[in-house]
This record gives C-alpha cells, structure tokens and sequence, in this order.
C-alpha cells in the first residue's frame, strides 16, 4: 500500500523531517510577531473585542463598495469597511465601523444623505468600555481551557514527556490557527475565539489516540503502533475537516461570510495543521521516548534520592 | 453474537428510550391561531434565538459610582423598572436581565423580538425623570402664588426671586431652584420678558397611570393621542393653586397676561421639552387628580408609539440612575430566516461529509451506516432532552452541533479501529483502551470548553486540582515529581484568574457553543457510544 510505503519512509527518518512541525510553529509565530510589530496586535480583534458597529444593510442601485465607505468618511466616519454579503434572494452590504457606535437612524440618515436608498437589516454595535471587557473574560477562558486541558491530560498520562508532547502539539495548533487567521483576514471575535477554545480540546484527540497507543499498548513493534494510529487519527481529522469545510462553504454560499464560516475556517485550518504535528512532530517525541531517550526527564526521583 | 442478544442489550434500550423521548419532545403540536387557521408548531419554534428569529438584544450602562451590594440594588431596581416599561409599550417576547461582565462590571440586557432598535433605546435608556411645567412670564416685575406669594424682579439678564421669608436668590437663563419644596426653572428671556417655569407635578406624584381610558382622534393633518392619570391630592391642589395665577374664562383656556397666549402646561422627560397643550380653566375652580395627558403626531402609528412610550415611562417611574446604551446587536426576521435554514443544510452536509470520509476509510456500509445513525441520534437527542427545554438554537450553537457530531463520529471510529485489532486480546480489554482514549478526550474538550460558561468555577477547580497533584505527590512520596511543578502552575493559574473576577456571562454569545459541545460530548459517552460499540461487536462477531 503506497501510504504505508511513505508512512515507512517518514517513520525512518521521522528525526529529519522533524523540521516539518518546527518550521510550521516558527512560521506561523513569525506571521503573529509580524503582525505584532506592523499592528501592535497578534490578531486583528473583531467588533466583539474592539468596540465599534456593524451594520448590515440593504442598499438599492448599483454601487462599490468602495463608494459607500467613502460616503462614510465623507461624513465623518474614516475607516469604514465594507463587504458584500449575498444570502439566499438578497445582497447585503456589510459596514464595519470603529468606536464611537452609530445608531440605525445616524447609519440611514448618513447614507440616504449621500444619496443611496438604504435599510438597515442588521446592526450589532458594542462600546469600547464593554469590548474591552470582553476581551480580558475572553483571554481568562483562554487560559482556563488551556490549563484545564493541560492538567487532564498530565492526569491521563502521567509521565512528563508524552503529556508535555501532547500539549505541545496542542499548542502548535492553536498558534498555527491563529496565524492562520492572520493570513485569510479573520478577526478574533467571539466565534473565533470559540473556534480556538475547540481546537484546544479537539486537536488533541489525534494525540491521545497517538499516545495511549504508543505507551499503553505492549503488542507489536513500535512501527505499527504509530501506524495504526495514523489510519484512525487521519480518519478521525478528516472527518473533522470535511465536516467543518462543508460548514463553510454552504454557510458562505447561502449566507456570505459569517460567524459559522469564521468558525468553520479557524476549525479546518487548526485541524489540518494538527496532522503534521500530531504524525510527525508528537510521534517523534514519542518515538525517542519510548526507546529511552527521556529517560533522565521521567525518573526525576532519582536526581532526588532522600523522597524514597 | 445473535440479533436478539442485541436487542436485549440494555445500553442498546437506553439509546431508543432516549430517541422515543426526544421524539415525544420534539412532536409538531397543532395550534389555532386568532384567525383561526391551524399551524404547526413544534417546541423549537420558542426557543429559536433573534439570530435566527430577528429582533434585538440591548446592553445597558450604568452611570453609577455605587459598588458592592448598591450597585446591585440599582441594578435590580432597574431591571424591575425597565420590566414594567417593556410590558407595557407593546414590545413582543422582551426579556430583561442583569448580567455581570466580572471585575464588579454590571450591565442590564434587554431583548426583545423587534428589530426596531431606535424606538427601543430610546424607551430603556430615558431615565424616565417627568415634569408637568406651567410658565411665569415676568416682565419687569410680577407676583405669583403657589402656597406662599413669590416676586419675581428682572434686572438685566437675571431674575431675583424673593418669597415671604426673604431673598430666594438671583438666577440666569438655564437656572433651577426651589420654592416651597416645588422646583422653578428659569427657561429664557427675551427683551421683553424672562420666562420661567414651575413645576405643576412630577412623576413621583403621579399614583396610576389609566391606560384603558386612552384615545386616539384624527385631527387636522394629524392624530391626537390622550390618557388618564391620577395623582397626589397635594399635587393637584398644587396645580389649583398655580392656575389661579392666570386669566380664565368659563369653558376656556387659561391664558397668560398682556395678550401672551395660552398658558401651556409643558410635559417635560429627563429634562427635555416632549409636548405642550392647553389647559382648561377647569383647573383654578376644582382639585382635579385625574388630569389627562395629551399630545400629537403627524400619523396614527406615530401617536399610538408616542403615547404609550409615555404611559410607559409614567408607570414604571425613574430610574436610579441614569442608564447608556453600550451594545446593540439588531437582526432583521427575513435574515434570521435565511441563516437558520443555512444552519439545517450545514448540519445535514457536515454529516454527509463525515459519511462520505468514513465510507472512504472502511468501505464497508455495515460500519458507516451504524456510525451516521449514531452521529445523527446524536443531534436528535441533542434537539429533543437540550433544545427543546433549555437551550437556544442560536449560530454558534449550530457551530456547536457540528463539532459534537464531529467529536461523536471521532470517538466512533476510535471503537472501530480497536474493534478490528488484536482479537488476541478480549473484547473488553481493548474496549477499555477505546474509552480511555474516548473518556480523556472528552474531559479535555470539556475542559476547555467550561471555562467559557463558568470561568469562576473552573478557577477554583484548576487550583484545587493543583493542590491535589501537589498533595497527591507528597502521599505517595514523590511519585510523578513533576506533579508538583505542575501543580503549582495550576495554583498560580487558578489564583490569578479567580484574582480576575471572571464572569461566564460576558461570554454569553457563545455560551451556546459550550453548551452544545458539552452536552453532546456526555451524551456521545453516556447514551450513543456505548450502544454503538455493541452494535460494532455484533457486526464484527457476524
């Protein structure tokens, strides 16, 4: 079987191609550290986290989208970003706009003085005093889940080394998601940190799979351990990924671009990068564990002899 | 194994006594409507959010420098307070309640299943301060009465008022004072005279507002809208008092002097002019405590929404304190509509997407079929025992289906795969490695998904679980050293975060998500897994 062959061939060599899950992680921080540096954010927050307004509209006539944010700079509000969305029977344009909030009589007032013919069918609008709120509960979950997941699995596992493997792989796919968003333009909003929240609990699946394979199994080489674990973990991620990229296309088809197909992304994306990691980055680690590399990391009693 | 061993199976029973109850829960029930039409409505139908049905969803500021246990007495005060305004202006399905964004941030959020949010802000976030203002007119110099005689002196651009104890004061335009315990305003001056204003009645006096005796009539190009009030017999006889200090005429208006016009009682909401109206010189003769308020509007609509914002404010009575609208999240119906039927069909395909990955890994529609029915008992149990009672279908539940189900058919292909390995070792034996694998995977997705619902809880579980480890090390005399390394990160986690105040109901937009994952994953290991990995022995042994 031809994937078998090439799993062989990666397996052999699995120290070289180490690198693999290496230059994933360094990339994606060196997108998140360019973003830091260029816009003193790793991520670009979402209405939920910076304040501002959305506004969904139902514009008549022909236009660009660049005309209507023009109108609102013309009116005073610079920085308007507009979007098309198309749903089912209509084609809405979506405004985001930076703090101070507009209210749905300013947001028609303003256009139907720039002489468009406008109804708002949608407005969310939240103000910095609760954005940023929202953002400090939102990094407390953050690093709530991290932990929580952290701890189960140091439970679950016990030793040092394949709980600090798994952790690892899950925290490669969580800083690869977020470089992810950086690149397709997704901001952080509360879906989006919903998705990163999944991802936290959900890549690691595959390393758990990967791991009590591995360690809690005594049968059969080594090989074909990791080999078995391959198919079910790949199935497992696919299944993952067809299910959420199919979330994100019928959402975008039939309601352009939204929270659904914010989640969906971030969800494919952190799912497609936790294969690399999981099959070569964590099996790695395991591979040099389990032949007794780490074996001074897993007998710390011994550096400290007076606990027995 | 045998069919009908099968079917004896008790985990086999849970998993259909669990569908038949969802079944039951989710039955389509058939409702009259006024019209007498029938429809079809099933319990999803009520607990839709206004994603997906339309309508709005308010957060609410306070201006308040109350903390502690005042601040959530002028919290509970307004929600009572804004419950009352909702009930009675017509707004349908409204829902108001406190929410607490951590940190001792309070908010109140308004709902409500309209999407007019203009007409609804401007409702909730009045305080609600009402004034019934006569005007005194002084031109160079005048007397007026309320209990006691005042004189009113203008003198360039001021106005010095003194009452029967001597000097009240000297006052400019957009003062406000106050003599014998009611308020003046002094309003403007032109060259010709200072016009200042005295309360007649305020909010605080007014004991019902009677809505039933409310009209409507069309006058001219427009509607005039009028309801009832009752109020303190002080305060009428007050307003008596003042009256006395005009012109009237049998049948008539009162009138101001020197040819001025009408007096106009002036109705006045937190500080601002709402309307003006004549009043009958009905007023100086009798104590009248069931005056009406009256007002105009260019359409029938506009007046209807007038006045019953009035006579809400009116009977709700002020607000502790001022309230500012921080958030609005509006959604019209027709695009609620259209995201929920999206939602179905990315349920629907994210299921046959899994199918399809599934049937390309075993080829074997013994195996895929199981997993699907599985995978789709799943959503249903998951709409029938949690949607249909508690939760709301909202976007990022939907989001939450799809990664439940996802977890679900993980966890479904996990038995597969130990199902078909090693026969060497028992059944059993390798099913505890299949839900060792399925149980730690579920304890770190719900893990990480509580945090969102109950950050203040989870703080507190994180640090006892650090003192555990840290404990459960020094018991067993340094097994798992690291533990207490380990441990005392969890401590440090779990202090600085519960140092945070955490609060579950800042997140509350994707509480659904968590709950929806949550609830599906203990579902999946309570109800469908093992029903499945039985199914799965069945299919293997034949």
């Amino acid at each position: 079987m031809n994937a078998e062959k090439y799993f062989d061939r990666v397996y052999e060599d699995l120290d070289k191609y180490l690198a693999i899950p290496v230059a994933m992680i360094l990339l994606a921080s060196g997108v998140l550290a360019f973003n830091y540096a260029t816009q003193g954010e790793f991520l670009a927050k979402g209405t939920d986290f910076s304040g501002g307004s959305e506004i969904q509209l139902d514009i008549q006539g022909e236009f660009q989208n660049s005309d209507i944010e023009d109108a609102f700079a013309s009116a005073g509000r610079p920085q308007a970003e507009a979007l098309t969305q198309t749903t089912g029977n209509q084609t809405l344009t979506i405004i985001e706009l930076p703090p101070p909030t507009i209210n749905e009589e300013e947001a028609s007032s303003l256009l139907s003085d720039a002489g468009y013919e406008a109804e708002v069918v949608g407005l969310r609008t939240i103000s910095a005093a609760v954005s940023s709120q929202f953002f400090l509960q939102a990094q407390v979950a953050f690093l709530l889940a991290f932990t929580t997941m952290s701890l189960v699995i140091f439970i679950a596992f016990k030793n040092l080394t394949p709980s600090v493997a798994v952790i690892l792989a899950a925290f490669g796919d969580i800083v690869f998601a977020a470089a992810g968003m950086a690149v397709l333009g997704i901001p952080l909003t509360l879906g989006s940190l919903a998705a990163l929240l999944m991802l936290i609990g959900y890549s690691v699946d595959t390393d758990i799979v990967l791991s009590t394979r591995v360690l809690k199994r005594n049968r059969g080489e080594l090989r074909d351990r990791v080999w078995s674990s391959v198919k079910t973990g790949t199935t497992m991620s696919m299944g993952g990924i067809a299910g959420f990229t199919l979330l994100y296309i019928i959402s975008y088809l039939m309601v352009g671009p939204s929270e659904l197909t914010n989640i969906a992304a971030v969800m494919v994306v952190g799912l497609l990068a936790d294969m690399p990691l999981t099959w070569i980055g964590n099996a790695a680690i395991l591979k040099k564990y389990s032949e007794g590399e780490f074996e001074r990391l897993n007998k710390v009693e011994e550096v400290i002899p007076s606990w027995k | 194994m045998e069919i009908r061993d099968l079917l004896k199976e008790w985990r086999v029973w849970v998993l259909f006594i669990s569908l038949i109850a969802s079944t039951v829960m989710l039955a389509p029930q058939y409702e009259t409507t006024d019209s007498g039409e029938y429809t079809i409505s099933t319990s999803l139908d009520d607990r839709k959010s206004i994603e997906f049905s339309g309508g709005s969803r308010i957060l609410l500021g306070l201006q308040s420098n109350a903390t502690g246990e005042d601040l959530n007495d002028q919290v509970q005060q307004i929600e009572r307070i804004l419950g009352i305004r909702l009930s009675g202006s017509g707004f349908a399905d409204t829902q108001v309640r406190s929410i607490d964004l951590g940190g001792g941030e309070q908010r109140i959020q308004v709902q409500t299943g309209s999407s007019n949010t203009t007409q609804l802000s401007q409702l909730i976030s009045q305080q609600g301060s009402f004034e019934a203002r006569l005007p005194i007119i002084v031109p160079d110099s005048k007397n007026f009465t309320i209990d006691e005689t005042y004189n009113f002196q203008r003198e360039n651009s001021s106005v010095t008022v003194t009452g029967p104890s001597g000097e009240i004061g000297t006052f400019e335009e957009n003062d406000s004072f106050t003599a014998d315990g009611t308020k003046l305003y002094f309003v403007n001056q032109t060259e010709d005279h200072a016009r200042l204003e005295v309360t007649a009645y305020n909010g605080e006096e007014i004991i019902d507002v009677l809505s039933s005796q409310g009209r409507l009539e069309s006058s001219g190009g427009g509607t005039q809208w009028s309801f009832q009030i009752s109020i303190e017999q002080n305060a009428a006889e007050r307003v008596r008092k003042i009256a006395q200090n005009y012109q009237g005429a049998i049948g008539g208006s009162l009138m101001l002097e020197d040819n001025r016009g009408p007096a106009r009682l002036t109705y006045y909401v937190d500080g601002r002019e709402e309307t003006s109206l004549t009043v009958s010189s009905e007023f100086q003769n009798s104590v009248i405590t069931r005056p009406s308020i009256q007002g105009g509007a260019e359409s029938t609509e506009e007046a209807i929404d007038e006045r019953d914002r009035l006579q809400a404010l009116l009977q709700s009575g002020q607000l502790p304190v001022p309230v500012e609208v921080q958030s609005i999240n509006q959604i019209s119906s027709s695009l609620g509509g259209e995201f929920f039927t999206a939602s179905i069909v990315s349920i629907i395909a994210s299921l046959v997407a899994v199918g399809g990955v599934v049937y390309a890994r075993y080829r074997d529609p013994r195996v895929v079929l199981p997993i699907i029915f599985t995978g789709a008992s799943e959503i249903y149990i998951l709409l029938g025992f949690w949607f249909s009672n508690f939760g709301t279908l909202s976007l990022s539940a939907i989001a939450g289906i799809v990664a439940a189900v996802g977890t679900g058919v993980d966890d479904q292909i996990i038995i597969t795969d130990e199902s078909t390995r090693e026969k060497v070792e028992s059944w059993s034996n390798r099913m505890k490695k299949a839900f060792f694998v399925i149980f730690t995977s579920a304890a770190s997705t719900i893990g990480a998904m509580a945090p969102i619902v109950q950050p203040g809880l989870i703080s507190l579980s994180v640090t006892a679980s650090g003192i555990g480890l840290i404990g459960y090390t020094i018991y067993t005399r340094g097994t798992n050293l690291h533990y207490i390394g380990i441990g005392g990160l969890a401590v440090m986690v779990g202090l600085f975060t519960s140092s945070l105040e955490p609060s579950g109901t800042a997140l509350q937009s994707i509480h659904q998500f968590a709950f929806t994952t949550i609830w599906g994953i203990l579902i999946g290991i309570t109800i469908t897994r093992p029903a499945y990995a039985k199914t799965i022995e069945y299919i293997k042994q034949n």
